[in-house]
């Protein structure tokens, strides 16, 4: 069973992170990932203002400073939870923003019938979704995979 | 030896005697002073830095410094405790009359570990990213600071954490170095995925 502290550690910190993937990835074009794809300026300032909204919230709607051997988080525990949040939050975006971009996503100019492999990395996800490169990899492995067997099947 | 040590306890009451003066004060001090506030925005850092870059080359460093600030954030725990087994020395608000602005903690008062985690994170980001490592500086030490304030650390466990943040980014940094192989794999496998 989740405490209250801990349950505002986690949703404070899913927040924040959002926020930071929302700028990090408005600043260094990943447009695939965007929220607000068209307006990366006021991503990236809404980002800034909610993270600090998000350091109030948290701070001014409980006593804080607990000890760990208490209500408060150890290091250890801290740790895992911000790594828990922060893998929630880039999960949540990759799902989200591949559903709210996913027509301009579909123009990403990788041809499955040419042969080559599509583009690896996050880099990709500046011309086209999550969903859309994964569909895309797969794509590719099964057409990979079935042109092999069919060579061996020649052979 | 002594000297040092009364210039430490006269900086602890010094800065100490400013607690209640100010309600604004005391409430950023109270932000600062906390577990959460300063390893929660450094940590931050790292992800966004995850995620930042204009090529795949410079995305490649910057994860490699996410990734150093993870093994640098475990080295310097590792450091402290040693030390912690080693010496112990009694928290401020022990051996001094003072207002504890803070919970009371039972652990050695050196090296302060808030100090470690936060100029290891600092260091290793302040290799590659001048500015935002000089800004998570300035952050660490307010961290350091408001400890003081606190009435939880002398100055010189804040000065000694430090200096085991930077030796455990330095240990962290020259890992990753020598075994660059190994996050080149684990990247490449995380690219095909298009998480890295």
């Amino acid at each position: 069973m989740l405490s209250a502290f801990l349950i505002d550690y986690i949703a404070w910190v899913f927040v924040s992170a959002l926020c930071v993937i929302q700028f990090a990835a408005a600043r260094s074009g990943l447009w695939g990932i965007l929220y607000a794809r068209r307006w990366p300026r006021a991503t990236m300032g809404v980002s800034v203002l909610v993270i600090l909204a998000a350091i109030l919230w948290y701070f001014t709607t409980g006593e804080r400073n607990q000890p760990d051997t208490g209500l408060g988080l150890d290091a250890n525990v801290q740790a895992f939870w911000f790594a828990m949040s922060g893998a929630a939050a880039v999960g949540a975006t990759l799902a989200v923003t591949s559903l709210i971009n996913h027509r301009w996503g579909n123009n990403h100019g990788w041809d499955c019938r040419s042969g080559d492999a599509p583009p690896s990395g996050i880099t990709w996800l500046s011309r086209t979704t999550f969903f859309h490169a994964i569909r895309a990899r797969v794509a590719h492995s099964r057409r990979s995979a079935s042109t092999s067997s069919e060579r061996v099947g020649a052979g | 030896m002594s000297q040092v040590a009364h210039i430490d306890e006269a900086l602890v009451l010094w800065l100490n005697g400013f607690v209640g003066r100010s309600a604004l004060l005391d409430a950023l001090m109270e932000a600062l002073v906390s577990d959460y506030l300063v390893p929660v925005l450094s940590s931050l850092v790292l992800l966004g830095l995850w995620f930042s870059g204009s090529s795949d080359a410079e995305r490649y460093r910057n994860q490699l410094v996410t990734l150093t600030g993870g093994i640098a954030v475990g080295f310097s725990n590792a450091l402290v405790t040693i030390s912690n087994l080693l010496t112990f020395r009694n928290r401020p608000f022990v051996d001094l009359d003072i207002n504890l602005y803070f919970y009371a903690p039972t652990d050695s008062s050196f090296p302060a570990n808030p100090a470690s985690v936060g100029f290891a994170i600092a260091t290793v980001v302040w290799v590659r990213h001048r500015r935002l490592g000089a800004a998570l500086y300035v952050l660490a030490s307010l961290w350091g600071l408001a400890r003081v304030y606190a009435g939880v650390h002398y100055p010189t466990d804040i000065v000694g954490g430090a200096i085991l943040g930077v030796i455990a980014a330095s240990l962290a940094t020259g890992l990753v170095g020598r075994l660059a192989f190994i996050p080149r794999h684990v990247f490449k496998a995380f690219r095909a995925v298009y998480i890295a």
